[in-house]
């Protein structure tokens, strides 16, 4: 009876940890994936990433144009959603954000799916932009890819 | 006698302009905002960051149709053009489905009535935060897709000082 017993608590027990395993999963988990200009090339080539630079007076403003080729073309633009985070350098304090916003992912006629923004040279150093692609049901956790504004400063 | 019949069509075509421009550039200021049911803002400090987080929802109507509306966020110091960029709104639902998608916006539903104390379904909300030193000159523009002349805007610090 006493074994009966002990085998009943442990697949209580499992189950309950195999749930908040699964749970978290679905919830917690999102995988973070730095690019850079080598793995941009070579992992994640459905990326482009564009700039222009452009000068009002003497204040030169960056413009960034991020493209997803979606490798899926069930897709959507709602599958994908851009965060920029502006930092400013020149302060001195642990919070140096100064603009955190989503930025509006639009799909293109060939299916596509852009970003576009502007951003002050001087804060390109230190500021990043994040795509999160969200697709398919729970479990299917999303993936961030993030880089840095600067890495991509020169790109044409 | 020509360059009078000039002056005076010229007259008539730039008022014709202004009334155009001042009809649909439409400044949001906190004490008008009665006039736009359909646009709430609300805006709070976080005292722990130094900046401050903006709520900007747009209640489905006739005349305004919030699928199609987008926002742009500009931020400027007191001379300079900062950052530039539009922002991505979602469509609140209380409706949850089985996505990632659909709990972000079930969860934003959520918080959003709480926030607002009204129903908010089918709603898009635009959120953002900035620090408090740029709202001074810094705005937030929404506009429409398919009406560009429908375009309502407002700057920030207009909508800071609530605590």
């Amino acid at each position: 009876m006493k074994n009966k017993f002990i085998l009943c608590l442990a697949l209580v027990l499992s189950g309950m940890i195999f749930y908040s395993f699964a749970t978290l999963n679905a919830y917690g988990s999102t995988v973070e994936i730095q690019i850079n200009h080598a793995n941009l090339k070579t992992d994640y080539s459905f990326l482009k990433i564009n700039t222009s630079r452009v000068l009002f007076t003497n204040n030169p403003v960056l413009y960034f144009t991020v493209t997803v080729i979606p490798k899926d073309k069930r897709q959507q633009a709602d599958n994908f959603e851009g965060t920029l985070t502006i930092n400013d350098p020149s302060i001195k304090d642990s919070h140096t954000v100064i603009g955190y916003t989503s930025v509006n992912a639009r799909k293109l006629p060939d299916g596509k799916i852009m970003f576009s923004f502007g951003i002050a040279v001087k804060y390109v150093e230190t500021s990043e932009f994040r795509v999160e692609e969200s697709y398919g049901k729970f479990g299917d956790a999303p993936v961030d890819y993030i880089f840095n504004l600067k890495e991509f400063a020169d790109e044409k | 006698m020509k360059p009078k019949l000039l002056l005076c069509l010229a007259l008539v075509l730039s008022g014709i302009y202004t009334a155009f421009a001042l009809a649909y550039f439409v400044q949001l200021k906190p004490a008008e905002l009665g006039l736009y049911p359909n646009i709430l803002i609300r805006s709070k400090l976080d005292f722990n960051t130094g900046y401050r987080n903006f709520w900007v929802v747009i209640l489905p109507q006739k005349d305004f149709p919030n699928a199609n509306s987008q926002g742009s966020l500009e931020l400027y110091d007191q001379t300079n053009r900062l950052a530039s960029c539009p922002i991505d709104g979602i469509i609140l639902s209380d409706v949850q489905t089985k996505s990632w998608d659909g709990v972000n916006k079930t969860e934003q539903y959520m918080a959003m009535t709480n926030l607002f104390s009204k129903p908010l379904s089918g709603a898009k909300l635009f959120t953002f935060q900035v620090a408090t030193n740029l709202l001074a000159a810094s705005t937030f523009t929404l506009l429409d897709r398919d009406e560009p002349s429908d375009t309502r805007w407002f700057y920030l610090k207009d909508f800071s000082n609530e605590k």
